[in-house]
């Protein structure tokens, strides 16, 4: 009875109109939409390691100690193996002599070559520029024979600290001119002239620090580094939020596979209506018959379950298989979360279904109105609504189904630790088993005042 | 003496002021073809929806099979097979599936059920349309399918509810052929409508109900005796001079006279012979007429002489 049942309901779901038009084929027009429109939002912030051969024709340390910091803080935490994208390092710069990185460079290995040249040579020396250069020479000085240790005495200010542990192989502050050589324009290439024309940047910031912090002599000198670096923190590691990849375009695919989530109330909708003898001529006919009504209710529930759960397997595997979208590591999680927010819509469709003695119509256009106010209060309309009501009615955010699907896609697209979007899954539970248990209450009925 | 399957007592229900049904006394014998006759709105439906225990009454008590019936009788409720007035099917299903769907709300086993079904669809003639959806049958043939899907498990008592509301002569007694061959097959049947033609052919018994009431019981010929005229005699004819409806009035059997639509309507309260006695006046007067015809009473004429006006009203 009970298998029986069940089995006519799945076949009657997905010889729906309604269900095939908006749980399968609207899902997959949608997203296909989003990729030929949106496809490229994310490919900006996309990026490989960027190989590059570096020529120095004159010894640069700070430009060593810059390019070992940046990559080493994109790599973020060694330990760290589950790093997908953010583990990358910016650039992959192979020291070598300049016949070889010319020839690195025809053959596609490297997309740039650095070249580390000497200062030029002025003809007539710059007062300032000659100021500079004799500081420059007298805390180089200070650094090969030890005596810049003294002034360290935060052990915080790594900066200095690093300064003045490396120092004593190489220059200290850099006065070295940097170039960069490539075959052929792309965004690899851009990411090597951002790197260079940023270096520069950085190594006249620090001379003219320097050369302005010891115009007071050599000990206040290193006290105003000291202060000056301490209280701005200079960008050394990128900490990433998210192990998943936070390209924008992924939004929208999450965003789809929430709203097919939220699309299950339409269908649950009609649970109700083939379950009350008081709403169709075909739930009389079923109440008359010798199957109990707890049988049929859950015969309804899991056929409308598993019906919605294909459609959201059939949505998430298009996106991921057709359109090539890569949501990383988190692919069965994104199958978990569409089908648990697929079963949570299913269950506010039933339970809305179950109020009342409404016609179908009435119900669908409730229902609609009900899943607008909601997408409109998540925020999905509005990004601004949404923190309005976690300022001033946070619960409201708690419980809204719509808010509570949308916010799981959204940590697990920027969180890197999982409790968030297991928190979110918890309360889909939560609220999935209020509408079922309530639904059910109303529909349990089997005797109407009238038909 | 046959055993009762269904018994009501004094059933009374109520929406806000109207009395649907009113202190309403049934009791159905196994084996019957009970009639339930009444104009729309009598209460027959609401009855049979009370009976199935699909609505809440204000008094009485309803047994079936000797067992008190309420919503979770799933024994009883599993003997018993409907075919409400609506037609009941998903259209999403075909002919085939809409009957295996409803029978395997009854019956478990599959072969059994599809032998069930085979039968099923056999019996109402439906055997070619297995594959075709609802939408696609005539009324006649969705009309069959929806008996299909209350019979196909075997009930022992199988409720009609005017089943053959909107259907074609052909597809008419197609059906009612059918609910008798049921009956013979041992299922007893209580059958409600509102055309009296139907009822008279197939109902061995018969209540006629009117606001909610019960305003007869009997058999077909039990009822039709209750009243007074036993013939109709229609001359077609010019309007008659007063003195020849007087003349006509003055002879044994005839109850009243009456001129109606071209039509000279005579009722006899009974004997024989009032044809060839009028038919005499009318030859001894030289009037002209056109056809004659006499008319056994129906029961329209019994919800008539009882109610004051026609069953079709």
């Amino acid at each position: 009875m009970f298998w029986n049942t069940m089995k006519y309901e799945i076949r009657r779901n997905f010889r729906t109109k309604e269900v095939i038009i908006w749980m399968i084929l609207f899902p997959v027009v949608l997203g296909t939409l989003y990729k030929f429109t949106l496809g490229n939002l994310g490919k900006a912030n996309l990026y490989s390691t960027v190989p590059a051969a570096v020529v120095e024709n004159e010894k640069d340390q700070l430009f060593h100690w810059i390019m070992d910091a940046m990559n080493n803080g994109s790599t973020t935490d060694k330990t760290d193996a589950e790093s997908s994208i953010g583990g990358k390092p910016l650039m992959n710069l192979t020291y070598t002599d300049e016949a070889n990185a010319i020839e690195m460079l025809k053959n596609g290995e490297v997309k740039g070559i650095i070249y580390i040249d000497p200062p030029d040579e002025k003809s007539e020396p710059d007062p300032q520029n000659q100021k500079m250069s004799e500081v420059m020479d007298m805390v180089n000085r200070m650094a090969a024979d030890g005596s810049l240790a003294k002034y360290i005495d935060d052990e915080n200010n790594n900066y200095v600290s690093y300064f003045m542990n490396d120092s004593g192989n190489g220059n200290f502050v850099s006065d070295t001119k940097l170039s960069l050589t490539i075959k052929s324009n792309g965004s690899d290439q851009s990411m090597l002239k951002r790197m260079s024309d940023m270096y520069v940047s950085m190594q006249q910031s620090s001379r003219e620090m320097v050369a302005s912090a010891f115009n007071g002599g050599a000990g206040e000198g290193f006290d105003n580094i000291s202060k000056a670096m301490s209280s701005d923190v200079p960008y050394i590691k990128e900490l990433e939020l998210t192990k998943g990849d936070t390209d924008s375009f992924l939004i929208y695919m999450y965003n789809l596979i929430a709203m097919v989530g939220i699309f299950g109330s339409m269908s649950g909708l009609t649970i109700a209506q083939n379950l009350q003898a008081n709403l169709s001529d075909q739930a009389a006919r079923r109440s008359c018959s010798g199957m109990p009504k707890i049988k049929q209710v859950l015969a309804e529930l899991l056929a409308f379950y598993l019906s919605h759960s294909i459609c959201v397997i059939i949505a998430v595997t298009y996106i991921t298989l057709a359109l090539r979208v890569n949501f990383g590591d988190r692919l069965p999680l994104v199958y978990l979360g569409g089908i648990l927010g697929g079963i949570m819509g299913v269950s506010f469709g039933y339970f809305v279904g179950a109020i009342g003695k409404m016609s179908y119509g009435a119900k669908s256009g409730i229902i609609m109105a009900l899943n607008m106010t909601l997408c409109f209060m998540s925020g999905l309309m509005v990004p601004g609504i949404k923190a309005m009501i976690i300022k001033y009615i946070p619960i409201l955010n708690e419980i809204n189904p719509v808010a509570v699907i949308s916010d799981s896609f959204y940590y697990l697209s920027v969180d890197a630790d999982l409790t968030r979007f297991w928190g979110k899954m918890v309360m889909i539970c939560i609220i999935t088993l209020f509408f079922v248990l309530f639904g059910f209450l109303m529909t349990r009925r089997t005797k109407y005042a009238s038909l | 003496m046959s055993n009762t399957v269904v018994k009501v007592e004094n059933l009374v229900k109520k929406y806000k002021e109207l009395t649907a049904v009113d202190q309403l006394n049934l009791e159905i014998k196994e084996g019957e073809v009970f009639g339930l006759l009444g104009p729309n709105g009598c209460g027959k439906t609401t009855t049979i929806s009370c009976i199935l225990s699909l609505l809440a009454f204000d008094e009485g008590k309803i047994e079936v099979f000797g067992k008190e019936m309420t919503p979770v009788s799933y024994d009883l409720k599993s003997m018993i097979g409907i075919v409400p007035q609506n037609m009941a099917v998903f259209d999403e299903l075909n002919v085939y599936e809409n009957v295996d769907c409803f029978c395997g709300m009854y019956i478990a086993d599959q072969a059994t059920r599809k032998q069930y079904v085979d039968e099923a669809l056999d019996f109402v003639g439906l055997n070619d349309f297995r594959k075709f959806r609802p939408k696609k049958l005539s009324g006649g043939l969705a009309r069959r399918l929806n008996i299909a899907c209350g019979i196909a498990h075997k009930p022992k008592l199988i409720i009609f509810d005017e089943p053959t509301v909107a259907v074609d002569p052909q597809s008419r007694n197609k059906i009612l052929e059918g609910i008798v061959d049921l009956n013979k097959q041992g299922a007893t049947v209580i059958y409600t409508s509102h055309y009296m033609e139907e009822v008279e052919q197939i109902c061995s018994r018969i209540v006629i109900m009117d606001h909610g009431k019960k305003i007869a019981e009997g058999t077909s010929d039990e009822l039709k005796r209750t009243i007074k005229n036993t013939e109709t005699i229609f001359i077609e004819m010019d309007e008659p001079a007063a003195s020849l409806t007087e003349k006509m009035k003055t002879l044994a059997n005839v109850s009243d006279v009456s001129w109606k639509e071209g039509k000279l309507v005579i009722a006899c309260t009974g004997g024989r012979h009032n044809l060839i006695d009028i038919m005499e006046i009318l030859q001894a007067e030289k009037v002209q007429f056109g056809r004659v015809w006499s008319e056994l009473p129906t029961l329209n004429d019994v919800f008539l002489t009882i109610t004051g006006k026609e069953l079709r009203d």
